[in-house]
């Protein structure tokens, strides 16, 4: 919206908004002023992005031209390409970031990216000329420590997004190609990036912190459901607790200044990780019921007597973090004024955190075990319905869509879950509807009872 | 501290990251004991990819339980295998998990176990081990040489491995002849 064309018709228009009285004259400068700011910083990404392209696509040309005439070159040249080349960029980065021109600075930046690159092909080419053959995530590893040097230690944002999608790399690699079941490594570089992205407050760089642990989760979850299949449901059970400390976290950030701006991109990628996981919690076969049920049944998951010791030591650890989070919040808020609807989502918490305690401990019989996963199913959905009601009151559309878009995904997952086919479906949708009914209405009735209460304010304040 | 002069810190430390690979690898070349190896028939599947040669040893493929030492070894487990000094091949003793003591006339190698009871050698569960120093790059189109040796020709590799057990390739010899040999420059 805060483009040139707007600004330049809101230039024509605004002289016709003073003289029909609808904007003051003193106002019409600020205004412009105002949206060619807007303007100009949208503007900004534009020679960014093409500068960023553009070195990529100069980057790839390089290397292609050096792997074309490698053979040819003797061992000193070689190195002196290598070294040179990434030398020459960061030497002209400097120049360019040390400059007060936009375009100087923007050209800084993209060359800075392309002295990552280099680097990287650096590590792999000389591997390639001293035959260094080692385990090779490990030059992937140096490279993404490369790039956060550099993210520390200048103000390049696209340097610590690269440097994230390389840690995703090395990561990937040690899960998929040498089976770490828990690369927690991984959490350690991941935590180092995010001291420059809170320090310069980037809110690219904290979307893909965000994305690289998410994808993180996945690739971890997959190789435990190929390793680890019966402790699968433990694995979720603490991603869902540590997507909900997230989710304080993000709100958190919101009341300090300097990282105000990354707060929505934590609690949307958040709240997103406490969705996936709480429809983890939806399928049957991963709390083993299916073969609790049929015993002679070859596949599906096998129900673990109880949890291994260090799923319950995870479990508790994240836990107290998610519910001291919390509390932390509240009572930076003013602890003492909860009310009942927040009470609701706060007894929903504790009911889910007891479920997943007694999940650690529950004998494996399938009477038990049903009993755990239909009170499962039952707070998921309320949780669900609480997060959709607890989003109109915030006037947050995207947790409404996406609670909402899970909401369905959910009643899905449900019918065509084998579990519910033991029991009469259309009663269990008949129950679920007449449940929905009842909470919209309850939800129609507070929104109307709140913006009674939003008038009354208004007119007591004297507003229009 | 001034953006250039960041800079600078940050392009010494990437320049020490790579000079330190290159120097790693030579202090192996430089202190390690000579090991002369043998390579098996290379599987022609896999033997010749783009301009790097896949070299098979004869101690890739160890039987666990025949040979002294550890067992029980699994699918990436770190291991080190004690190897005697022959005539001309160097061959295995035993297998363990952590650096073993080394006696005159041997070598500790260090590896990682890739695969660990899928077939048998000598009757015994398999396990094979990866010291990085299977792959070989060579200039392009040379590879073939050694994909396919004549039937005169016997290719063996001289390796250099250092006091804590990693491994390099020093020289590849064509029937005890050096065909290559690692330079610094």
């Amino acid at each position: 919206m805060w483009d040139r064309a707007f600004v330049n018709r809101l230039r024509k228009e605004l002289p016709v908004w003073v003289e029909q009285g609808w904007v003051a004259a003193d106002r019409q400068a600020a205004i412009l002023d105002h949206a060619a700011a807007r303007a100009e910083r949208q503007t900004r990404l534009v020679p960014v992005a093409l500068a960023v392209m553009g070195v990529l696509v100069f980057g790839a040309g390089v290397i292609t031209f050096f792997a074309a005439n490698w053979d040819a070159m003797a061992k000193p040249l070689k190195l002196a390409l290598l070294f040179g080349g990434m030398w020459g960029a960061y030497a002209v980065a400097a120049r360019g970031l040390a400059h007060q021109a936009l375009g100087a600075r923007v050209l800084g930046q993209a060359l800075t990216l392309l002295g990552v690159i280099l680097f990287g092909a650096n590590i792999m080419l000389i591997a390639q000329i001293y035959h260094i053959d080692s385990h090779y995530p490990n030059g992937v590893l140096l490279w993404a420590l490369g790039a956060l040097a550099v993210a520390y230690a200048l103000p390049v944002q696209v340097v610590a997004v690269a440097g994230l999608a390389l840690a995703m790399l090395w990561s990937g690699m040690e899960i998929g190609d040498f089976e770490r079941l828990l690369h927690w490594p991984f959490l350690v570089v991941w935590a180092l990036f995010l001291v420059p992205i809170l320090g310069r407050s980037w809110r690219i760089g904290a979307a893909a912190a965000m994305l690289a642990l998410s994808v993180w989760c996945l690739m971890t979850f997959i190789l435990w459901s190929y390793d680890r299949e019966g402790e699968q449901i433990f694995l979720l059970q603490v991603y869902l607790l540590a997507a909900m400390a997230f989710l304080v976290l993000g709100a958190a950030l919101e009341s300090r200044p300097a990282v105000a701006a990354l707060s929505v991109v934590v609690r949307r990628f958040a709240l997103v990780g406490v969705l996936l996981s709480a429809h983890g919690l939806v399928y049957d076969d991963l709390y083993g019921l299916r073969r609790l049920q049929d015993p002679e049944l070859s596949w599906g998951t096998e129900r673990l007597a109880s949890a291994p010791y260090p799923w319950i030591v995870a479990t508790v650890i994240a836990l107290a973090l998610a519910v001291g989070l919390a509390a932390w919040q509240v009572r930076r808020h003013g602890g003492g004024r909860v009310d009942g609807f927040e009470r609701i989502g706060l007894a929903l918490l504790a009911a889910l955190g007891v479920l997943m305690l007694v999940n650690l401990f529950l004998p494996a019989g399938y009477g038990a075990v049903a009993a755990l996963y239909v009170a499962v199913n039952l707070i998921v959905f309320a949780g669900l319905v609480w997060l959709i009601v607890a989003g109109y009151r915030a006037g947050d559309r995207f947790q409404v869509n996406a609670a909402f878009a899970f909401f369905a995904f959910g009643m899905l997952a449900l019918y065509f879950n084998h579990f519910w086919t033991l029991m009469d479906r259309s009663l269990f949708f008949m129950g679920g509807g007449a449940l929905l009914f009842a909470g919209g209405y309850l939800l129609e009735r507070q929104r109307r009872r709140l913006i009674g209460r939003l008038s009354a304010a208004g007119e007591e304040g004297g507003a229009p | 501290m001034r953006i250039p002069l960041r800079l600078v810190v940050v392009v010494a430390l990437q320049t020490l990251a790579l000079v330190g690979m290159i120097a790693m690898k030579q202090w192996t070349l430089q202190t390690g004991t000579p090991v002369l190896l043998k390579t098996e028939p290379i599987d022609p599947r896999s033997l010749f990819r783009g301009d790097y040669v896949i070299l098979n040893y004869a101690i890739n493929d160890l039987a666990q339980g025949t040979l002294a030492g550890d067992d029980g070894f699994e699918r990436h487990d770190p291991i080190h295998v004690l190897l005697r000094e022959g005539t001309p091949y160097w061959q295995p003793v035993s297998l363990h998990r952590e650096r073993p003591e080394v006696p005159p006339g041997h070598v500790a190698i260090k590896g990682e176990v890739l695969y660990s009871g899928s077939m048998m050698v000598d009757g015994a569960r398999s396990a094979t081990v990866r010291y990085g120093i299977e792959n070989y790059f060579v200039p392009e189109g040379e590879g073939r040489a050694l994909e396919q040796p004549a039937d005169d020709e016997e290719i063996s590799i001289l390796v250099a491995v250092d006091r804590h057990g990693n491994a390099g390739i020093k020289a590849v010899l064509v029937n005890g002849e050096v065909r290559y040999e690692e330079r610094l420059f």
